[in-house]
């Protein structure tokens, strides 16, 4: 690393050089910073925990009566000081809680430890003289699994509730030493819409994502550490806790799955690069020509432009793949113009393939970047371009010096971002090439060949929905999630918007 | 102020179509039978709904099935009965090297004494045998075509030279046209198989009772398969070369002369090359002077029901599925779509002896296709589709990269 | 008129702006009136109408988050440097406009070429395959009768309607909900939740599809009930796609609020009363994302309805019709149906087409 004195010799494009390696260089520290962050709030969590475990003994040991009962049936003391609303609330909850342990709750974490041991099988059964075979249904790993983790949130949140329970009782017993009047059930109701008016906002769609997004997640988390494939799929082959294997299977070297992993993780890179930066520039410079001076009918220009973000891209980018099929319109073109006399295979071959979705991701990705850059542009002060001019720049020297730079400042962390988004860009490769052509140098790994364009997210929906093969997929997902998660929350907090938020506050 | 008339319009417009929709395609009126979930291949929905209208109008329970009917291609609709086995369909149909892994899967119902002898009566003995895993019958019998042939036009390739890969080749060459067949692309393995049985190689795997593979007898990693490979490079060499298995190449910029593909082409094939189209058996290829017969390796469709939870669904199904496949339902199939049946008696029914495409598979040398691992076929494809452009000395290694992964496919 | 209103209701600097854009107006038609040669007067009207057109588009909405605030102000010329810059620039910029218009030309072609080989090949009547030309041999409109009469198609596209608008206004509400809660409250959690909501966007989501089938399938909202299974899931994360909306409330001056606060209003009277009706691009924005989504979602869409038709939307069922036994016979009328689905959205695109500028600048500019 330079010393601050040779820092300040170098020219502008080292320097910006030096920033990306430093960036790059940093990225270990910034990772063991975070993970030192993670640790330091499971102590706190911990700490937290103990301290409150204490508070709700100590709550108990002194409180009255009303409290103790309060312990065992949630909401008793909310219910004695009129508080019915609170105490019917809480009361309510424990009581669907109870019922759904009892009803279906237990009997899934009871399943939990072995994922279920009893396989459906077949009867026999005799109707008018014949056996008909029935099928009594066993155990389903794949719904204990689901059922038991939705069981488990449900016990997170009760144990919060109950919670909740006993830090009221302590409160209202506070309220009856100073003998102030309590809050009624009116209060309750419109502090949901004043001070309290973001739980109100929030309850649901926080709801909404732990259920649908958080859940699946852990669920899938799971998943890695069991033996969920194509032969063990829960129904009738009933799958089980195998701990690390599947992450054996995974790291060890030269397996099949590691060497394509390898390989597609460099590919998948590639496209991610490429697929921001060409998109970027190509992007700015077409917003740059329409917004030149002179050039009129602007509006028309970007209205052709905006089309292809509003049709569909399954639409769009079926019909294109079509176009550069080896029977399709372009191969044809060409061959009756006599330049080529067999079809170029654009999706057959690996490399041209990999140019090719390059190539068409431009034209789904600069319309995009036009618009965003337009307005951008547009805020550039004249005056800086006047004075340029006057200085005796040219065109592409006012362009190095004045607008990249304001360019870069401005959406650098929305490039960041894009590049995060194009490692997880699905539509566009799968619908273009579906991730062909196969490769069989290493591709074949986990039951699915995968091929020169398929990417992290392509091949882990090809393993899990052609080979069916979650317990790899799952440990894969959960090597990218790291990556992807640990990059995006350093960015997300070195980008400026995050640390200006209270500026407009 | 336009922009708004326009949305509007827009809005009344959209909704008008998806009130249409819904008026157009509401339920269908079922008068309360029995609601079952049917999926069968591509092109015989309507033929399979009115198949089960008769069994409504003259079995012998006096139920009604209020059937909703699905066309899902043989090739899927295994993966997606078995992916998602609580809202499989009770009836389905599937291509004969799935049957292993449904048993595996627990999605086949067993047939049980009247229907196992129903199907060894009325099938003929390789169909009732493709249909056993561990010595059972676990499936009825729809076809027995799933095999493939040539198509060719005649323009190109002369009829005396139609038995010889190499003239084939040299044909299409000289009229600057392709040879087409799905050698090394996605689902290559079926087709390149060809040339590994017309060495005398074999693959073999066997099947315990429950539909697990035991063991396997593979002699592809031997001077024969060294054989096979080089064949199959003479057609990746020859300069006209084409990976396909679509008889719509003839047509496009690909041009096509012969496509090696099934019967299910044969009416698209017919409609582009018309009097111009020939049928025939795959031709021999040589290699060092000897030469081998490409064999086509004949694969059937079945049906299958999904086990019930209730003994009298199992009953009505049963007899539903026995219904499907019987004489006059084979025979209607074969009118319909040109499937060819499974039932013996059908089999000699004269329109039946006529169809182009059944002579042709008779004439030809054929293999039954048996049961294979999934992960069999992604290796097999990979050490084919490597063969392309491999030198020599690589193909050895193709041989034993291959052998070296049956094991693993054999786990898995 | 519309557009009038937005302006004015949009928050902060914007009363400065429209003066400024008044001033502008003035000026030019000073210019006009006083001494300016009648070609020079076309021209700058072009231009000013332009400026004006792009600040209603982006400037307006676009929050004035990084860019520095001298950036802000709008360059308005003065009589005299507008005379000079036009004599000069026309001089020296002629060539170059002439091949920047070669560009563009060519780049609008390539852009709108595949959408008339869809329309084209949606016409062609003489055969249903793919083929090696694009012009039509025989026209008519075979492809579309045959797309509403011998497809579920309509049913299809009823589905889709269906999902896009009940997910346009349940995940507006979500999004408005979350991202004016994380926005306008500090309470404590606040920053955990929104890393806990970027962390876990970005997981592999498909692996998640064969959990969402099984549980939705419990509930019988699978297959033919698919769009309904397929709402729940489109709306139930949707609180997950704050970024944008929040961006916008946080360039909202707090003093609005505080004033109201003063007079005795509830923060939900706030919320509803003072900042959605100068929230309307980004709901605006919002909407229109929320009743695109369904359009283009195919793999989702397809996995959950499970080869049942009649729950497909008109993603999935259209791409049914590519599979390798159908192509041959329905690859025209599958273009028929691109284009049913693709002019109804794009129209409505057009129309919004302000908003939605102003949401992904808006976006872009936030990170």
């Amino acid at each position: 690393m330079h010393s601050s004195l040779e820092y300040l010799k170098l020219n502008k494009f080292q320097r910006m050089l030096y920033k990306i390696a430093e960036f790059f260089m940093n990225l270990p520290n910034r990772f063991a910073a975070k993970f030192k962050k993670l640790g330091l709030a499971i102590k706190n969590l911990g700490v937290n925990i103990a301290e409150n475990a204490k508070d709700i003994w100590s709550t108990f040991v002194h409180g009255s009566w009303k409290t103790k009962v309060s312990y065992l049936v949630m909401g008793f003391s909310s219910f004695l000081h009129g508080q019915w609303l609170r105490g019917l609330l809480f009361l309510l909850f424990e009581g669907v809680f109870i019922g759904y342990m009892a009803w279906t709750g237990a009997y899934w974490l009871s399943k939990l430890g072995t994922l279920g041991n009893v396989v459906t099988h077949t009867e026999m059964v005799e109707i008018e003289g014949e056996l008909y075979p029935q099928e009594i249904a066993g155990d389903n790993s794949f719904k204990i699994l689901l059922y038991s983790l939705i069981t488990i949130l449900f016990i997170v949140a009760f144990a919060y509730t109950w919670y909740q329970n006993v830090k009221q009782c302590k409160a209202l017993e506070e309220i009856d030493a100073m003998g102030k009047p309590v809050k009624a059930a009116k209060d309750d109701l419109k502090s949901l819409l004043d001070d309290q008016f973001h739980k109100t906002l929030l309850s649901l769609p926080v709801f909404g994502i732990t259920m649908f997004t958080v859940l699946p997640i852990i669920f899938m988390i799971l998943v890695a550490f069991t033996n969920y494939d194509a032969d063990h799929d829960g129904y009738y082959n009933l799958f089980t806790w195998v701990g690390l294997e599947n992450f054996n299977t995974m790291f060890k070297l030269g397996s099949n799955v590691s060497m394509a992993f390898g390989e597609i993780l460099g590919w998948t890179l590639i496209w991610a690069f490429f697929a921001t930066f060409t998109n970027y520039f190509l992007g700015m410079f077409l917003a740059m020509m329409i917004n030149k001076k002179g050039i009129k009918i602007k509006k028309f220009w970007r209205t052709i432009f905006v089309i292809s973000i509003a049709v569909p891209q399954f639409i769009s980018l079926l019909y294109i793949s079509n176009l550069f099929n080896d029977n399709g319109i372009i191969n044809g073109w060409l061959m009756s113009l006599g330049w080529i006399d067999k079809p170029i295979s654009f999706w057959g071959d690996g490399t041209l393939a990999r140019i090719m979705v390059i190539v068409i991701n431009i034209w789904i990705g600069i319309p995009y970047l036009m618009l965003i850059t337009t307005g951008i542009l547009m805020n550039i002060p004249e005056d800086l371009y006047e004075s340029a001019k006057i200085d005796g720049a040219n065109a592409f020297q006012q362009y190095a010096k004045i607008t990249l730079p304001y360019m870069l400042f401005v959406t650098g962390p929305y490039l960041l971002n894009s590049f995060i988004s194009n490692i997880n860009n699905f539509n566009v490769i799968y619908l273009l090439t579906q991730g062909g052509p196969a490769n069989y140098v290493w591709g074949s790994a986990g039951g699915y060949v995968a091929g020169d364009t398929t990417i992290l997210i392509t091949w882990l929906f090809g393993m899990t929905a052609d080979a069916h093969n979650y317990k790899i997929a799952s440990a894969i997902g959960i090597m990218v999630f790291i990556v992807v998660a640990a990059l995006s929350l350093i960015v997300f907090n070195i980008m400026p918007s995050t640390k200006r938020e209270e500026d407009f506050s | 102020m336009r922009k708004k008339i326009v949305l509007i319009m827009l809005c009344v417009l959209l909704v008008t179509t998806a009130l249409v929709g819904f008026v157009a395609c509401g339920p269908s009126d079922g008068d309360g039978g029995i609601a079952i979930k049917v999926w069968v291949g591509d092109g015989t929905g309507a033929l399979t709904r009115q198949l089960i209208n008769e069994f409504n109008e003259t079995n012998e329970f006096g139920i009604k099935f209020f059937p909703t009917i699905e066309e899902v291609s043989e090739s899927v609709a295994a993966g997606d009965v078995l992916a998602k086995k609580d809202s499989a369909p009770d009836i389905y149909t599937f291509a004969v090297d799935q049957l292993a892994r449904l048993v595996d899967g627990g999605m086949l119902m067993d047939p049980g004494s009247s229907a196992t002898a129903f199907i060894e009566e009325n099938n003929d003995e390789g169909s009732v045998e493709a249909t056993k895993i561990g010595g059972e019958i676990k499936a009825y019998p729809l076809t027995a075509d799933n095999g493939f042939f040539m198509y060719y036009d005649k323009r190109v390739v002369a009829e005396e030279h139609i038995g010889s890969l190499e003239q084939i080749l040299a044909d299409c060459k000289a009229a600057g046209q392709n040879f087409s067949m799905n050698l090394d692309k996605d689902r290559c393995a079926w087709y390149a198989a060809s040339f590994f049985y017309a060495t005398g190689c074999v693959s073999e795997w066997r099947t315990d009772a429950s539909g697990k593979f035991s063991s396997y007898n593979d002699t592809c990693n031997s001077p024969e398969g060294m054989i096979a490979l080089k064949g199959m490079q003479k057609v990746f060499d020859s300069g006209c070369y084409y990976a396909s298995d679509k008889v719509g190449t003839f047509d496009t910029g690909i041009k096509s002369a012969v496509v090696v593909s099934g019967i299910w082409d044969y009416n698209a094939a017919k409609q582009i090359l018309e009097e111009n189209l020939g049928v025939a058996p795959l031709p021999s290829f040589t290699v060092d002077g000897k030469s081998y017969q490409l064999v086509s390796f004949l694969g059937r469709k079945m049906l299958g029901i999904k086990p019930q939870k209730d003994a009298n669904m199992s009953r009505y199904l049963q007899a539903l599925a026995k219904f499907l496949t019987n004489k006059e339902s084979q025979l209607k199939r074969f009118e319909a779509v040109g499937w060819g049946p499974s039932n013996k008696e059908v089999q000699n029914d004269e329109r039946v002896k006529a169809s182009v495409c059944l002579d042709v598979i008779a004439r030809s040398k054929t293999v039954l296709q048996g049961q294979y691992p999934d992960k069999w076929w992604t290796y097999f494809q990979a050490m084919v589709g490597g063969a392309n452009g491999a030198k020599e000395d690589q193909l050895q290694s193709l041989l034993s990269t291959y052998t070296n992964n049956l094991p693993d496919a054999m786990n898995s | 008129m519309k557009d009038d209103e937005i302006l004015t209701t949009t928050p902060q600097n914007d009363d400065l702006y429209l003066e400024n854009a008044q001033e502008c107006e003035n000026n030019e038609q000073d210019i006009t009136i006083e001494d300016a040669p009648i070609d020079v007067e076309f021209d700058i009207a072009e231009e000013q109408t332009d400026i004006d057109i792009e600040c209603a588009d982006n400037v307006a909405f676009d929050m004035p988050v990084n860019a520095p605030t001298t950036s802000r102000a709008v360059y308005m010329p003065t009589e005299e440097s507008v005379r000079k810059e036009h004599m000069s620039a026309r001089r020296k910029s002629r060539i170059s406009n002439g091949v920047i218009y070669a560009i563009l030309v060519v780049m609008c072609v390539v852009w709108i070429l595949p959408f008339i080989g869809i329309l084209l090949e949606s016409f062609r009547c003489e055969s249903t395959g793919q083929v090696g030309y694009i012009f039509p041999k025989v026209w008519g409109f075979d492809n579309y009768v045959r797309l509403f009469t011998e497809t579920q198609f309509p049913r299809w596209f009823g589905n889709t309607l269906i999902m896009g608008l009940v997910t346009a206004v349940v995940q507006t509400i979500f999004v408005m909900a979350v991202s004016y809660a994380l926005s306008r409250n500090r309470f404590k959690g606040r920053k955990l939740l929104m890393n806990i909501m970027l962390i876990f966007g970005m997981f592999p989501g498909f692996l998640t599809l064969i959990l969402l089938y099984t549980w939705m399938n419990d509930w019988h909202l699978t297959m033919e009930n698919a769009p309904w299974g397929l709402i729940i899931i489109y709306v139930a994360s949707s609180g997950m796609g704050y970024y944008i909306a929040k961006g916008f409330f946080d360039t909202i001056s707090h003093s609005l609020d505080e004033a109201a606060r003063v007079d005795g209003a509830t923060q939900f009277q706030v919320f509803y009363k003072i900042i959605m009706p100068l929230s309307k691009p980004i709901i605006i924005y919002t909407i229109l994302m929320g009743f695109m989504g369904p359009w283009g979602d195919f793999v989702m869409a397809s996995f959950m309805a499970n080869n049942a038709s009649a729950g497909y939307n008109a993603a999935a069922g259209l791409q049914w019709l590519l599979v390798d036994a159908k192509i041959n016979e329905w690859y025209t009328t599958f273009c028929a149906g691109g284009v049913v689905v693709a002019v109804p959205i794009t129209i409505l695109f057009m129309c919004l087409q302000k908003y939605y500028v102003a949401g992904v600048t808006g976006g872009a500019v936030k990170g």
